[in-house]
């Protein structure tokens, strides 16, 4: 043993270095997957995607005989949540038309919103149980790029595309503990920073940290948006509500706990924003 | 001295078990969830192939390969994560058992212990110079890692077992 590691042990820890460090230089030098990572994606999309199908036909039947009782619970509770958001509707239509004569008054320009989305479907998700990730069918061949937002037809966040191959990416979501996004709360304003955290990712939770005030103001529902600062992520996506407000180890700083508003273990269906425009 | 031939033989032999291993893990296991984690076989198969055939070099040069397929498929807090993990995990897990135990089931599952532990550990690690640190959580997950893929590991042992009668019939 001893004799083997002085003869070939440096030889060993030489292979480990450059296959390690062609790795790491290969992840850093390209804006795309590695060529080799490239390869592989592309060589097991295929398998992905038909494992992908198997697991939706089964759970598509497994819901077919979902308990009857909760649906109608589930019912009942959307037509309550849908009066009263009539009621918000009816309140807001007169809040923009107010705003519409408001901005023509003061000759400012038209407020919209303007996403070039890609429809992508989910091949994959959480292929480790130390990262949150989803691997989406489409990649660079449909301009996708690496930082590109990914979200669902109702506009909540995702994630953000940390790897792109030729036609599939990796998505880190958004409570991934290398997700890092600015945030803001819908009610109080406040600007804070969405982030993974490793403890809460096995619930399924992000947190909001940095906040003014030390969160004391933030209550349990509030709706936390993209604050869209520096231009670099669309505003005003939905990552999710504010679930509780905790003291870190410290004791000197709160912040808070997000329950992010995308079903990340049911998607099946996402959209990659790959470009943007807002005006407000 | 083995033969060259035999070599090639047996390294394509447990680079098939390799690959059915990842076919496993990628089309099954990853939809799994018990406790919230899933089945990862990886760790196990880097040393359990250590404990069959020596930690070195042969068990850390098929951990190395291993891994690099793992980082290249796999995303991963590190670009290089299972290229150094696995290795490392493999030789001390082969050498460690080899020293203790001889290579039967007790050995294996004990190698495969100490390769979830020493993922484990690097995990929590990287997680801590990331500014993430979370000792405690990532030991749990790797703890529960361990015992949901537990019950796969005497397949995955009687597998090897038969690759390795069947690849040194002369030993």
């Amino acid at each position: 043993m001893k004799r083997f590691l002085e003869k070939r042990g440096l030889w060993l820890l030489l292979a480990i270095a450059v296959v390690a460090v062609t790795l790491a230089a290969m992840s850093i030098l390209s804006s795309t997957a590695s060529p080799l990572g490239n390869l592989v994606g592309v060589i097991t999309s295929p398998f992905r995607s038909a494992a992908q199908s198997v697991a939706d036909w089964y759970n598509e039947k497994q819901d077919y005989f979902a308990d009857n009782r909760a649906l109608r619970a589930a019912n009942e509770e959307l037509k309550r949540q849908i009066a009263e958001m009539q009621a918000d509707v009816r309140d807001a239509e007169t809040a923009l038309e107010e705003n519409e004569r408001y901005r023509e008054m003061l000759g400012l320009r038209e407020k919209h919103r303007s996403f070039d989305l890609e429809s992508a479907r989910v091949l994959n998700r959480d292929r480790s149980n130390w990262t949150s990730s989803l691997t989406l069918n489409c990649g660079t061949d449909y301009g996708i790029a690496v930082g590109d937002c990914v979200i669902t037809e109702r506009y909540e966040l995702v994630g953000v595309v940390s790897e792109a191959g030729y036609n599939w990416c990796t998505v880190l979501t958004v409570i991934d503990t290398d997700s890092s996004l600015g945030a803001r709360v819908f009610r109080t304003g406040d600007v804070g920073l969405a982030q993974g955290d490793f403890a809460l990712m096995g619930q399924g939770l992000l947190e909001l940290s940095y906040l003014p005030n030390e969160g004391s103001q933030l209550l349990p529902g509030d709706l936390v948006l993209s604050s869209g600062l520096g231009g670099y992520y669309p505003a005003d996506l939905t990552i999710g509500s504010v679930r509780e407000v905790r003291t870190d180890d410290s004791g000197a700083a709160s912040y808070a706990v997000v329950q992010p508003a995308a079903e990340l273990e049911t998607l099946t269906q996402v959209f990659v924003v790959k470009d943007f425009e807002i005006v407000d | 001295m083995v033969a060259r031939s035999e070599l090639i033989l047996r390294w394509s032999v447990y680079g098939a078990a390799g690959l059915l291993t990842c076919l496993l893990q990628g089309l099954i296991l990853q939809r799994l969830s018990i406790w919230g984690v899933m089945p990862f076989l990886y760790p196990a198969l880097a040393a359990m192939v250590a404990v069959r055939e020596g930690a070195l070099p042969a068990g850390a040069v098929y951990a190395l390969a291993l891994g690099a397929v793992c980082d290249l498929a796999l995303p991963g807090a590190i670009p290089c994560f299972y290229s150094v993990a696995f290795p490392l995990a493999a030789m001390l897990s082969g050498l460690l058992t080899r020293s203790w135990l001889s290579s039967n089931f007790l050995s294996s599952l004990a190698a495969s212990a100490l390769s979830f532990l020493v993922t484990g550990l690097l995990h929590a690690g990287v997680l801590a110079a990331m500014g993430h640190g979370a000792f405690g959580t990532a030991m749990a997950v790797a703890g529960k890692e361990f015992l949901v893929t537990l019950p796969l590991l005497p397949f995955l042992y009687l597998l090897l077992r038969f690759l390795h009668r069947k690849t040194h019939l002369y030993d």
